[in-house]
């Protein structure tokens, strides 16, 4: 099955900047399989001391991977130590684990204790509520501060990346357009994630010198309704499939109920059944194909209409194809060795962006100053603690 | 040695601008910037390497702990042997062995406080647990009995009913505690006895036909009275809520519901040494009550004959499965006996004790739970199961 050919959507990048400075480009050093070692290490040291390495084990993945990236021959370096994601999961614990304990399993039975078995349910009801949405509330922050807390610990030629505005602004964004979007039945999908893609990398700096993104939802809705009418396309195949495959069936049961005896219904037969599950598989790969077509596009845009101190443009040229093997690759790679070749799939991600990564314009490296932001310290535990790493 | 020269890039911290450079590593890494005067000394103890670093490290970017921001790329697969046998601390294995000292120093802790706790038999759940107001206690003790009791009536014959509460208020008069217990017979022909949290204690109608005299109860309950007193029950409740949270936490890395109180305390059993405490306490009733603890011991010693040979429909097998009446149990309570002794109930009071039970209806009889008026209790909820009622703790 091959990826459907559609027109290509006006998302044409906007005019490259004028050349100043530098020309810069982003390369690849070294083999994601050299961390699978490192990976079986990391497995064994965390299990011997009861899980706390995973922190520094963790760091010490992030450090190979950052250093496999080069700009312009210099390598990326990873500053942040396993102490602080350690301390940052030990303050999230008790700031958010076990109050969301309590909350959960003993307010219910601490409400009716309280106030009675007709009050006591109802205020415990209220209560669990209004927690929900504020640990909602907590999920754009954690966001936000996981990927401040990188950026200031991601040094290139000594200078540091920062993101300089409030996670409770960004928090607040994340959550109302997450309720306006299930009201929207999803279609706010690609002006939400614009949205919040315009915000978090116009937060972002570099040294003092900071990140634009001039990106409109316009252009990914074509892809969006593609993707849309892939799925109704994979729900039609596997229906309609189950139809066809079942027909002389429901043709007999139609005649019988016409003649007034019950129906004999007969087991599928293995062939039958093997066709039904071959049309679910058929269907889950469009699907998939469709989405990955979706995500490759918006991740291309995001990329394309993203800009840096006014000279320097980016161009992404991710695939639906390619995406998809990466995708399911490395999911097979954790799945099969129980997690322990996870860094190798994280390195092969990075690899995926940075091989197909390009620099317009230049850099005029020495305009770029230090960062004087200070970087946060807890982002990452809150992240770690609702699953919404974009990268561990 | 001879000190080494390297081509090196070097960048001042300051702006993004790379300078190329030599650096000479010797008692310091000397670093001379090209068209720059002044050479930049950095001691190897402060420095740090990007990435852990091997001999065979094809290229080394570092950085010093006393000159923030600034950044040195040697791109010379011969440095990374020359650096390491200068500052050891930047390799691999070095890096690798300080990292493991939290986990490994937690680990150790750990494990010295649980062996402790072993080797002292302290029991932290037991101090929480008496820290547990009495008013909650009471409340999960009534879930638990919900559980225990389903289907099965309580056994309010009023000349019975009497007889038993005046036997209980005397034992704990003899207990010497402030603390006031709840004795109730429970329709069940299983031979049992349990407290459960909040000083409540339970005793079966079969565990009333088999004793042959009201001494033999009097010991039982005093027994279940010293699991009371020393919060046993609690305890257990502690525990066992305590490891499925943690459990929980260790499996999903995320808290769902805890289980309810009741289905907790299902898998409770006492340890030996909390039997032991509670028979401690319950001879120590028995005296203060001056009721002969011999008919605890024949109780006992009978118990454990019959589990020797269970006969046929035998429900003593069952009871007392995990910490059975050992010969040795009956041996100390008869070695108590060492006091004068009064009849624990008048002959009158133990008839009617034995016939506490005489007005309830049979099992098969009893209202589908679902007929029982509402409780004022949440009803837990209680997988559905034909299996013979879970074992309470004895």
């Amino acid at each position: 099955m091959s990826v459907p050919s559609v027109s290509e959507t006006p998302a044409v990048a906007p005019e490259p900047p004028a050349p100043v400075g530098e020309p810069v480009s982003v390369t690849w050093h070294g083999s994601p399989w050299s961390l699978a070692g490192l990976g079986l290490l990391n497995t064994l040291l965390t299990i011997l001391t009861l899980g706390i390495y995973s922190f520094w084990g963790r760091t010490e993945v992030r450090r190979r991977i950052w250093s496999m990236v080069r700009m312009n021959g210099e390598p990326f370096a990873y500053t942040g130590s396993g102490k602080e994601l350690f301390l940052g999961y030990i303050i999230v614990f008790f700031m958010i684990t076990v109050p969301t304990i309590l909350a959960f399993a003993v307010v219910p039975y601490a409400a009716v204790y309280l106030f009675g078995p007709i009050a006591g349910p109802i205020i415990g009801i209220f209560f669990i509520l209004a927690y929900t949405v504020f640990l909602y509330l907590l999920i754009g922050t954690a966001v936000y501060r996981a990927m401040r807390f990188r950026l200031t610990r991601t040094q290139w030629r000594g200078i540091r990346g920062a993101v300089v505005g409030s996670h409770w602004a960004y928090g607040w964004h994340y959550f109302w357009t997450l309720i306006a979007n299930s009201f929207a039945m999803g279609w706010m999908t690609p002006w939400r994630s614009n949205l919040l893609h315009r915000q978090l990398t116009n937060d972002m700096r570099f040294g003092e010198t900071s990140f634009k993104y001039k990106g409109k939802a316009g252009p990914l809705y074509p892809p969006f309704v593609m993707a849309w009418i892939g799925g109704l396309a994979a729900l039609a195949i596997v229906i309609g499939g189950t139809f066809l495959i079942t027909w002389s069936r429901i043709q007999q049961t139609i005649e019988s109920a016409g003649s007034g005896e019950p129906p004999v219904p007969e087991p599928l037969s293995w062939t039958e059944l093997g066709s039904i599950y071959g049309l679910y598989a058929v269907g889950g790969l469009v699907i998939l194909l469709f989405g990955a077509y979706y995500f490759a596009k918006t991740l291309n845009f995001f990329t394309n209409f993203t800009s840096y101190g006014g000279t320097a443009g980016f161009k992404l040229n991710a695939s639906a194809g390619s995406l998809l093997w990466l995708t399911i690759s490395n999911l097979l790679l954790s799945i099969f060795t129980l997690g322990i070749l996870g860094p190798v799939a994280l390195a092969r991600r990075m690899r995926y962006v940075v091989d197909r990564l390009e620099v317009t314009g230049g850099v005029d490296f020495p305009a770029i100053q230090q960062s004087s932001a200070a970087g946060g310290t807890r982002g990452e535990g809150l992240a770690t603690a609702f699953d919404v790493d974009a990268f561990s | 040695m001879s000190n080494q020269t390297f081509a090196a890039r070097w960048t001042d911290g300051k702006t993004a601008t790379t300078h190329q450079a030599t650096v000479t590593l010797g008692r310091a890494v000397e670093i001379h910037p090209q068209n720059l005067g002044e050479p930049v000394l950095w001691s190897l103890h402060r420095t740090m390497a990007s990435v852990p670093l091997w001999r065979s490290s094809a290229d080394v970017l570092m950085r010093s702990l006393d000159h923030p921001g600034q950044s040195l790329f040697v791109d010379d697969p011969n440095f990374a042997a020359a650096l390491l046998s200068l500052a050891p601390h930047l390799g691999a294995g070095s890096k690798r062995l300080r990292d493991l000292k939290p986990g490994l120093s937690v680990t150790a802790a750990i494990a010295a406080i649980a062996g402790s706790v072993y080797a002292l038999d302290l029991s932290p759940a037991t101090y929480i647990a008496g820290l547990i107001p009495k008013d909650a206690r009471v409340l999960a003790g009534q879930q638990v009995l919900q559980i225990f009791t389903q289907g099965q009536g309580y056994c309010e014959a009023p000349e019975g009913y009497a007889a038993l509460q005046n036997l209980a208020l005397k034992l704990q008069a003899a207990a010497g505690t402030d603390t006031e217990f709840t004795v109730s017979a429970v329709n069940w022909d299983m031979v049992n006895a349990f407290a459960v949290p909040g000083e409540q204690i339970i005793v079966t109608r079969g565990l009333i036909e088999k004793a042959q005299s009201a001494e033999e109860v009097a010991g039982v309950i005093g027994h279940e009275m010293g699991h009371g007193i020393a919060l046993h029950p609690e305890a257990g409740l502690v525990r066992s809520i305590g490891i499925a949270a943690a459990a929980e936490l260790v499996f999903t890395g995320s808290s769902g519901t805890i289980g309810t109180l009741g289905q907790q305390m299902l898998q409770l059993n006492y340890s030996r040494s909390a039997e032991r405490e509670a028979d401690d306490h319950g001879l120590r009733i028995l005296k203060e009550a001056k009721i002969s603890p011999v008919p605890l011991a024949e109780f006992f010693d009978r118990l454990a004959k019959e589990m020797g040979e269970p006969e046929e429909g035998s429900t003593v097998g069952e009871m007392f499965s995990t910490h059975p009446p050992s010969p040795e149990r009956a041996a100390t309570a008869k070695a108590a006996a060492t006091y004068a002794t009064e009849p624990a109930m008048s002959a009158e009071d133990w008839a009617a004790l034995k016939a506490i039970c005489a007005q309830q209806p049979v099992i098969e009889d009893a209202p589908p739970v679902e007929d029982l008026p509402p409780s004022d209790v949440p009803q837990p909820e209680f997988p559905e199961s034909d299996q013979q009622p879970p074992l309470p703790p004895t």
